[in-house]
């Protein structure tokens, strides 16, 4: 039943237009097809979680949805777009930010150059010929380091930042990209409990402003952020639905998560 | 608050610098030594070029040695055609004398299609500067849209001014071969004769100096210039936000072959010839070590570096004991500072200027004092007080 209304809710025919459309995208290395077949559609303003185990193909998709990686099979669509085979500044300048698995942030940059880059109003490189930025464009990165509390240290290198404020910075640059579409790798990797807390107040936050499509293996964060949880494993989407439905689903509970109980963890 | 800046301004390293770079001449009357200054001056705008593309932009290039010596050819081709020999050639046109001689007898004397345009002695200067900078932007084009990074570049740079070198060699009936172009006709521009060994050619090489000095500061404070600091330090990440990288390669590496192009152009103005050992690898790799030595993140270094190893070039070679050792002094300097001084004498400067300064600990504290509000660690009142008071 629930399932159904959500399925009702992701068909492309409905009157909105999905923000992402994936439809058979299919990547190989050297024979090995590491994402095999796989339909994802997302709507605007959806916080959505991609979970399966190492190696289901997770990071890879965002390597192929952010054009890291080229599909060998399968189309991409982005707010209709086919944005597929474009190279990745391009579909970085559509309207997707991401977030990487290891936090890559600039690290001879201070905390606020970092910001300043990510803030790209204008890529073209005479328009930045520039000594600095507009008003509102500082308030604007002053507004996002508050939001992931790293305000104290806009001065400092990136280098001196804790892993867990380098995590937050990296969200912070993404979100001074502004793009639609965030994708976040694995946001809590390494964290501790507060921390994840704190991310996931910070992703709350973002909620409706824009789409997030997010990798994570924290179950309690998961709950935390989301109600839709997209299960992928060896390349192919296993299952879709709410926590609840993906909790007793008894594919899932065979393939990933082994035991059973570790999704309760 | 003004006066302050302006202090700063009047005692920031580059204002010193560029204020001895005008002044030397007081002080410097014989004009062997004008003209040797003058030189390493020279060199010091082709070390900017280099700063601006190693040190800022990360590109690696063996291959300046290219962009300075096509930036001193099409000089030299247009002060060749000025000079009193090629115009008393007897042919209605202007003809450089070697073209006489390579010419079979019988044959009309014609002058190349290569070199009409360099009658004009504004187009030669134009050229000097853009053909270097096209050059390199049609080069940087495919290296860096291809996706060659890192000492790939170095190598197909490297490549790049051996191929030059030869076909300049090469192509003898227009080029002059090995000899090069020389007998050049002084240059003379709206009415001032730059006399190699005069102060307006030492003034034209230091104003030029000087303002790239600024000019490339003021790059490396802009949006473009953080960027390349971005690129340097992550160059995938940054596609990420956006930008296609490629293009802030082109540009850095075109303007800073436009530069080399117009050191090149004012060694001929001070030297007065140009030949195929201006272009060849020697002097590519001098320009590399020249930067390293000054530090190839500070353009004051790549200045510094310029003259010091210019300096003691012509002191060690010059002494009559060291003459045949010379290179081999400049090579274990060069080791020495790339092992223990990365970032150069300009890196040493800064650390020295650092450990003088009395203040640069007083601006530490403010932080230490917000992070401890941070970690609501409650910060010491008492002697927090009574530092104020102190001071």
């Amino acid at each position: 039943m629930v399932q159904r209304a959500i399925a009702s809710r992701l068909v492309p025919s409905s009157p909105q237009q999905a923000l992402l459309d994936v439809r058979g995208l299919e990547v190989s290395f050297s024979g090995l097809k590491v994402v095999d077949g796989l339909d994802l559609t997302l709507m605007p303003g959806e916080v959505r979680v991609l979970i399966g185990a190492n190696g289901a193909g997770k990071t890879t998709t965002m390597d192929l949805i952010s054009g890291k990686t080229k599909p060998t099979g399968g189309t991409i669509l982005f707010k209709g777009r086919n944005i597929t085979h474009l190279p990745p500044h391009e579909i970085a300048r559509a309207g997707i930010g991401r977030k990487f698995q290891i936090p890559s942030v600039f690290k001879d940059l201070t905390v606020t150059e970092n910001m300043q880059v990510a803030l790209c109003c204008s890529p073209s490189v005479f328009a930045n010929l520039r000594q600095c930025l507009q008003r509102k464009d500082q308030e604007r990165i002053s507004t996002i380091l508050h939001q992931v509390g790293l305000s104290h240290l806009s001065r400092e290198p990136a280098c001196n930042l804790s892993h867990g404020q380098t995590q937050w910075l990296e969200i912070g640059m993404v979100l001074a990209q502004s793009p639609d579409l965030v994708l976040l790798d694995e946001p809590t990797a390494g964290m501790t409990v507060q921390e994840t807390r704190k991310t996931a107040e910070i992703i709350n936050a973002l909620r409706g402003k824009h789409t997030i499509l997010v990798v994570e293996h924290d179950m309690t964060f998961v709950r935390d952020i989301c109600h839709i949880i997209t299960v992928m494993h060896q390349g192919r989407k296993l299952a879709e639905g709410t926590i609840e439905a993906i909790e007793s689903n008894p594919e899932v509970l065979e393939v990933y998560l082994g035991s059973g109980g570790v999704i309760h963890a | 608050m003004n006066l302050l800046r302006i202090r700063r301004f009047m005692l920031s390293p580059y204002t010193l610098l560029s204020a001895a770079i005008l002044i030397v001449p007081l002080f410097v009357v014989d004009p062997f030594w004008i003209n040797r200054l003058g030189l390493y001056l020279v060199f010091s705008i082709l070390a900017l070029s280099m700063a601006l593309c190693w040190g800022q932009a990360g590109i690696l290039s063996l291959g300046h040695g290219a962009f300075f010596g096509l930036g001193a050819y099409c000089m030299a081709m247009s002060l060749k055609l000025l000079s009193p020999d090629s115009l008393n050639q007897g042919t209605p046109f202007p003809l450089p004398d070697f073209i006489t001689w390579n010419t079979p007898p019988g044959e009309a004397l014609k002058l190349p299609w290569l070199w009409v345009p360099f009658q004009n002695l504004g187009f030669g200067m134009a050229a000097a500067l853009l053909v270097p900078a096209l050059f390199a932007a049609v080069v940087g084009w495919f290296v860096f849209y291809g996706g060659v990074s890192g000492v790939f570049i170095s190598i197909i740079t490297l490549a790049l001014v051996v191929i030059l070198n030869l076909v300049v060699i090469d192509q003898q009936p227009i080029t002059n071969g090995f000899n090069g172009l020389n007998n050049l006709a002084p240059f003379d521009l709206a009415g001032v004769v730059f006399d190699p060994y005069g102060l307006p050619a030492y003034y034209l090489i230091a104003g030029i100096c000087v303002l790239l000095l600024l000019g490339l500061r003021w790059l490396g404070s802009t949006r473009a210039g953080l960027l390349f600091r971005a690129v340097q330090a992550d160059e995938q990440r940054v596609q990420y936000f956006g930008y296609d990288v490629a293009v802030y390669k082109i540009f850095a590496f075109s303007l800073s072959a436009l530069i080399a192009g117009l050191a090149g152009l004012l060694f001929v103005v001070n030297s007065q010839y140009a030949s195929p050992t201006i272009m060849d690898v020697s002097i590519s790799i001098a320009v590399v070590v020249w930067t390293a030595v000054g530090g190839r993140q500070s353009l004051i270094g790549a200045v510094l570096g310029a003259l010091a190893i210019n300096g003691a070039q012509n002191a060690l070679s010059e002494s009559g004991s060291l003459v045949h050792v010379w290179q081999l002094i400049i090579g274990i300097v060069f080791v020495l500072v790339v092992v223990f001084l990365p970032r150069g004498l300009a890196g040493l400067g800064a650390d020295l200027w650092q450990h003088l300064r009395p203040q640069a600990k007083a601006v530490e504290a403010p932080a230490l004092v917000a992070e401890a509000e941070l970690l609501s660690v409650p910060v010491p009142q008492n002697s927090h007080q009574s530092g104020q008071r102190q001071s």
